[in-house]
């Protein structure tokens, strides 16, 4: 903002017109030194201060804590691989992902016609776009506020200990945050095909399909796909609630102090999300990024 | 050349264009024949993009009317693709989708929605998008995406997107500006040769005046929004064009006309890129 202001301020000290501004805004406005060491020393002093306010009685790491950390990673050279336990890492990861695929689902089902909406590409007069535009807007920010967790709850008040709970959970929030994100994936594409198509008669419609989506959908699948991984370490905690999967069987073995088991589990959930990663970059190359 | 008591196919009468203090067309009057080939020749900032974009419909005039077929272009906004349609500079091609679907995207304004989400969804075949793509020479491109092909490619799907748009008045602004000069001669030859055969209109800003003259009926002379001639192509001489560019090319001209060409050729890229 400083870097905007002083041209201008000199400019219209020395009574240049307009483009002289313009140039002068372009010869000007390079980061300069400045209060930079300033603000990274602030930036520092606040970073030690949050860690002060931490109400921590024991200091930040314990003795005890260090100890505990220490046999779980000694455990992790022998870890728990009975055929027994692997069939029980399989369930859990599979129901996981069952609650993750299900609520993506539920979210790509709101989400998309959602994102449409509130890019309001659709809507060629300013008075119909205005009140769709804002009222979707302020509709699915309402949805996302609450954390998946925050609807967990709220849905196990409903309808009880019920997988609906877990993928509405999952599907309400994320299909806000889906609506939004790709929404403005959808204004953000270059204008220039836009227009071309509409002065050969395309409909708004028909540039959404044969501009908009073409462009943006690169850029939409690579985030659909990081909200799935998303879903899926959601869904992982979803025990937390009630809810089996990875997160379930972790508590459990936890709770015994089976370190040994809680690696399987662990890997298990990494693999899913490196196998999301790498669906993810095989369908974006697949459609043109 | 333009025979008497025709109803013109482009007309602009006492058209200014003016944005805020700039004024990039002076009260310019310019009638065209249906039929015709114009080129629009000129230094850059003369106004021929904007008198190109007034015509298309894409930028209103501030005075003064411009009329296709003998209507006022704002009044045409449902039948306008018909009658004009519009090479831009940039191509404005989208080049996420495979040449097929942006050669037919020239016929979406004859398309419901459906029917254009079929043949964007389903492998369905649009004669006339095949017609247009064998015509400029894509054939074997049809099912590559756009980003994938050169400059002089690109150039020709957008030229069979107009085919199939088939609208009377062909414009296009600048269709050669990013060519090396062979395929620059080839693709005004073809641009020209196109119009012919369908008898459509042709206006073309062209910053090569040699190609406007070897290919059109007639130039246009623009400079600082205003017509400085207007003369069957082969009538324009020499000293027309050298007060056209005189700006541009302070130096007198001795050179030969090719390397005149190719002089002129490598500040206007700079141009046509800020």
């Amino acid at each position: 903002m400083t870097d905007q202001h002083t041209p201008s301020g000199e400019a219209a000290r020395t009574g240049v017109g307009d483009a002289a501004v313009e140039s002068a805004n372009l010869v000007t406005a390079r980061p300069r030194p400045g209060p930079r060491p300033l603000l990274a020393l602030l930036l520092a002093a606040a970073v030690l201060a949050s860690l002060l306010a931490l109400d921590a009685p024991e200091g930040l790491l314990d003795r005890g804590g260090l100890r505990v950390a220490g046999d779980m990673l000694a455990s992790a050279l022998s870890p728990e691989l009975s055929p027994a336990f692997l069939a029980v890492v399989a369930e859990a990861t599979l129901l996981t992902l069952a609650y993750a695929v299900a609520g993506i689902s539920v979210a790509l089902l709101l989400g998309l016609p959602g994102a449409v909406l509130v890019s309001g590409t659709l809507a060629h007069r300013t008075l119909t776009r205005l009140p769709l535009v804002g009222g979707s807007r302020g509709v699915f920010a309402t949805l996302r506020a609450p954390h998946e967790l925050v609807w967990g709850v709220l849905f196990v008040q409903v309808v009880g200990f019920h997988p609906l709970a877990g993928i509405l959970a999952i599907g309400l929030p994320y299909a806000a945050i889906i609506a939004r994100v790709l929404g403005e994936r959808l204004q953000d594409v270059p204008q220039g095909p836009l227009a071309a198509l509409r002065s050969a008669g395309a409909s708004p419609a028909q540039v959404l399909w044969y501009a908009r989506v073409p462009a943006a959908l690169p850029d939409m699948i690579g985030y659909v796909l990081y909200r799935f991984e998303c879903a899926v370490r959601v869904s992982a905690v979803l025990s937390v609630i009630g809810l089996g999967g990875i997160g379930h069987q972790l508590e459990l073995v936890l709770y015994d102090l089976r370190y040994e088991a809680m690696w399987p589990l662990l890997a298990a959930l990494v693999l899913v999300i490196v196998a999301i990663d790498r669906l993810s970059a095989r369908l974006r190359r697949a459609v043109g990024a | 050349m333009t025979p008497r008591g025709y109803t013109p196919s482009c007309e602009l009468t006492g058209v200014t264009l003016a944005y805020g203090d700039v004024t990039a067309v002076a009260d310019l009057s310019l009638r065209v024949a249906p039929g015709e080939t114009v080129a629009l020749v000129g230094p850059s900032g003369a106004g021929k993009t904007s008198l190109l974009r007034m015509l298309a419909g894409m930028l209103p005039a501030s005075s003064g009317t411009v009329c296709l077929q003998g209507q006022p272009v704002d009044g045409l906004s449902r039948d306008l693709p018909r009658l004009v349609g519009m090479m831009q500079q940039r191509l404005e091609l989208v080049g996420e989708l495979a040449v097929k679907h942006n050669v037919q995207a020239g016929a979406l304004g004859r398309w419901g929605v459906l029917r254009s989400l079929a043949a964007l969804l389903l492998p369905l075949e649009y004669p006339p998008a095949r017609a247009a793509a064998e015509r400029v020479g894509l054939t074997d491109k049809f099912g590559v995406r756009v980003a994938r092909l050169s400059g002089g490619e690109q150039q020709r799907v957008a030229l069979a997107r107009l085919l199939v748009q088939d609208p009377a008045v062909m414009l296009a602004d600048e269709p050669v500006a990013a060519l090396d000069p062979a395929l620059a001669e080839d693709l005004v030859a073809l641009l020209c040769a196109l119009a012919r055969e369908g008898d459509r209109t042709l206006v073309a800003s062209l910053h090569t005046p040699e190609l406007a003259r070897a290919h059109f009926d007639r130039l246009v002379g623009l400079r600082a929004g205003q017509l400085t001639f207007d003369l069957p192509s082969d009538q324009v001489g020499a000293g027309d064009l050298a007060a056209l560019y005189e700006r541009a090319s302070p130096a007198p001209a001795a050179s030969s006309p090719s390397g005149d060409g190719l002089a002129r050729n490598a500040p206007q890229g700079d141009d046509a890129r800020r």
